[in-house]
């Protein structure tokens, strides 16, 4: 950029007033406190369960048997009281957030590179291929997605890898099809045709027509669907089909706590709320952004 | 504006396009386009015929649904033709492709109806403008000098070049829209509605910047519309469209004042006139609902709902034919 151009950019924006684009976004995000609360939550959780990994030692502490100190309430010296083989449950609870937050936007992240390629490609050519592959789409949604996330792990087997692998397969069908449905309705706006008049190439029609006006809602998608693949997770891990015990995964911790739920109720309370919260804080970031998203709300 | 004003500038219109008649700038041939839909063929347009002469303003009416958007889509080819040319100062459009279409898009361009739905809500109006010029290969800082005096050609502040379009009114979305169309010099402007979804009050501002650009740049449009008083304002000659297939082409005052084709006749009478005393008394109202574009009727278009029709309406396609003074008219018998 020259600095004759610069100058004059300047000079242009101040008289303007304006700023750019994703500047606007947050400023209109900022503003929803149910969402800012959110995002302060989940990076509060993103930084715990980094952190968790260095000061913890797995091992001792978060899978390791203290005989002297199981079952006791919450106290000072235990902030979410300890299990029945004396485990300290917020440690516990803490190490957990690593396993959810990585399946949650791995799983989230891998089945969206997929449900771009398979919709976007459908809403694009259309015809017999955006048939087929939409019925084919159609049949796998018609599957409950528990038991086809259950006889997904049966195949290819417990664990880590078992459970992306199921999650990945049962989000890929919805994603395709409402990225289609995103892609398809930008198609179809007039500011495309429009591009086509002013003699805009096909390649840069998608790059800066298309794709930036899909993005937004697509990534509202994907956050929703972190939240839900956090509680598919952990209702796999809670079924004995996801991470074993004793790995501190929130579901896996439930189930546990199933049997002495009555007379030790705080086992199951804590995880159950690190569950919510943290499905719930990506759901309300991704409420706050389409909102934000929205220039009409301005 | 007082009536010899009018009277003389209608004339110096005339006098203007008589010099030109020889050379039409678009002539379109037999165009049409079919679509396919689940109910069948849809006839949208239908072996059209007509010329376009540079400088004028060649106005396109018909009910909602007749093809006319069709029509305005297919001369800047935003849609192919299934059959028929355009022919543009000699040159075939119809066969250009890729590369060479879209440096010919610089010569034909259009504003469309909705100014919402038209503008990228991502860009900023001066990238919006700038698109065009940006597609022909225009460096920054010419795009950015060329920007700021159509902006100020349209009657839009410099300011607003770093703002969004949500952040204006219909009517100054529509003049950045305007601005976009501009932008290369085209030789033909498609206005497809540009007024129908502004306010009234704004309608008429729009249509003065139109027609103030044209007396400026030497415009030519192809001005689609179902409004007639717009029409009345701003057209020189009117094409009548009816279900796929024009019925009338003649100069705007012929259409008003003794229209030969039945439907032009019936659509005029039927617009609602603004005087309350106004004797309804001897006009011809469209009565019927539009058949079907799939399962068009044979023979003329209109014999279901025209009152004079006879079995050879709905035997015999009627031709276009030459009354003479500019009018045409596709009709077995025409009203004198």
């Amino acid at each position: 950029m020259t600095k004759r151009r610069k100058n004059r950019q300047d000079h242009l924006a101040n008289l303007a007033g304006q700023t750019s684009p994703a500047l606007e976004v947050w400023r209109r995000f900022r503003k929803n406190p149910v969402s800012m609360t959110a995002l302060v939550v989940l990076v509060a959780l993103i930084v715990a369960a980094i952190l968790a990994g260095f000061v913890f030692d797995y091992a001792t502490q978060i899978t390791g048997i203290n005989a002297q100190e199981r079952l006791q309430f919450p106290s000072a010296s235990h902030w979410f009281g300890t299990d029945a083989y004396g485990r300290d449950v917020f440690m516990r609870v803490l190490y957990g957030a690593r396993y959810s937050l990585f399946i949650g936007i791995v799983t989230s992240a891998v089945s969206m590179v997929f449900g771009i390629l398979i919709g976007a490609s459908c809403a694009y050519f259309g015809g017999i291929y955006d048939a087929v592959v939409m019925r084919i789409v159609d049949a796998v949604v018609c599957i409950p997605s528990m038991l086809l996330m259950l006889a997904l792990v049966a195949v290819v087997g417990k664990g880590m890898r078992g459970i992306i692998i199921a999650l990945v397969v049962t989000s890929i069908p919805g994603f395709s099809r409402i990225i289609r449905s995103i892609v398809q309705n930008v198609v179809n706006q007039e500011y495309i045709e429009a591009a086509h008049a002013c003699g805009t190439g096909d390649a840069e029609i998608i790059w800066r027509h298309i794709l930036p006006n899909c993005f937004a809602p697509i990534l509202v998608d994907v956050l929703m669907n972190v939240a839900s693949c956090i509680m598919a997770a952990s209702s796999l891990s809670y079924l004995g089909m996801g991470i074993q015990v004793p790995a501190p995964e929130w579901g896996a911790m439930l189930s546990d706590a199933t049997s002495m739920m009555r007379a030790y109720p705080y086992l199951a309370i804590f995880p159950g709320i690190a569950i919510v919260v943290t499905s719930l804080s990506f759901n309300l970031i991704g409420d706050g952004l389409t909102d934000a998203l929205d220039p009409k709300n301005s | 504006m007082n009536e010899s004003l009018k009277a003389a500038e209608h004339s110096a219109k005339a006098s203007r396009r008589a010099a030109e008649q020889a050379e039409p700038l678009v002539k379109a041939e037999h165009l049409t386009r079919y679509f396919r839909s689940t109910a069948g063929k849809v006839h949208a347009v239908e072996d059209v015929s007509f010329e376009i002469y540079p400088g004028e303003t060649l106005a396109l009416v018909g009910e909602s649904g007749c093809g006319k958007s069709t029509l305005g889509r297919l001369l800047v080819r935003l849609l192919e033709p299934t059959e028929g040319t355009i022919l543009m100062e000699g040159e075939n459009l119809t066969r250009l492709k890729g590369k060479a279409l879209r440096k010919k898009r610089s010569d034909l361009q259009i504003i469309f109806q909705d100014p919402f739905s038209s503008l990228d809500p991502h860009f900023t109006v001066g990238e919006i403008i700038a698109e065009p010029l940006r597609a022909a290969g225009y460096k920054k800082e010419e795009q950015e000098e060329a920007v700021l005096s159509l902006m100020e050609r349209v009657g839009l502040p410099r300011e607003y070049y770093y703002r969004y379009p949500h952040q204006f009114s219909g009517g100054q979305r529509q003049r950045i829209g305007i601005a976009r169309a501009l932008a290369l010099n085209p030789k033909l402007i498609v206005c497809d509605e540009p007024v129908s979804a502004l306010d009234v009050s704004i309608q008429a501002q729009i249509l003065n910047l139109l027609r103030h650009l044209q007396r400026e740049s030497h415009l030519t449009y192809l001005f689609i519309s179902h409004d007639l008083a717009v029409v009345r304002y701003i057209a020189d000659r009117i094409c009548v469209m009816f279900l796929g297939q024009l019925c009338e082409i003649c100069p705007t005052r012929d259409a008003y004042e003794h229209p030969l084709h039945p439907y032009t006749r019936m659509l005029i009478d039927s617009a609602p006139e603004p005087d309350p005393d106004f004797c309804r008394e001897g006009r011809m109202l469209l009565k019927g609902e539009l058949p079907s574009p799939v399962n068009p009727p044979s023979g003329c278009r209109f014999c279901t709902r025209c009152p004079f029709a006879t079995d050879e309406c709905r035997r015999v396609h009627p031709e276009m034919k030459d009354y003479g003074g500019g009018r045409f008219c596709a009709c077995h018998h025409p009203l004198t």
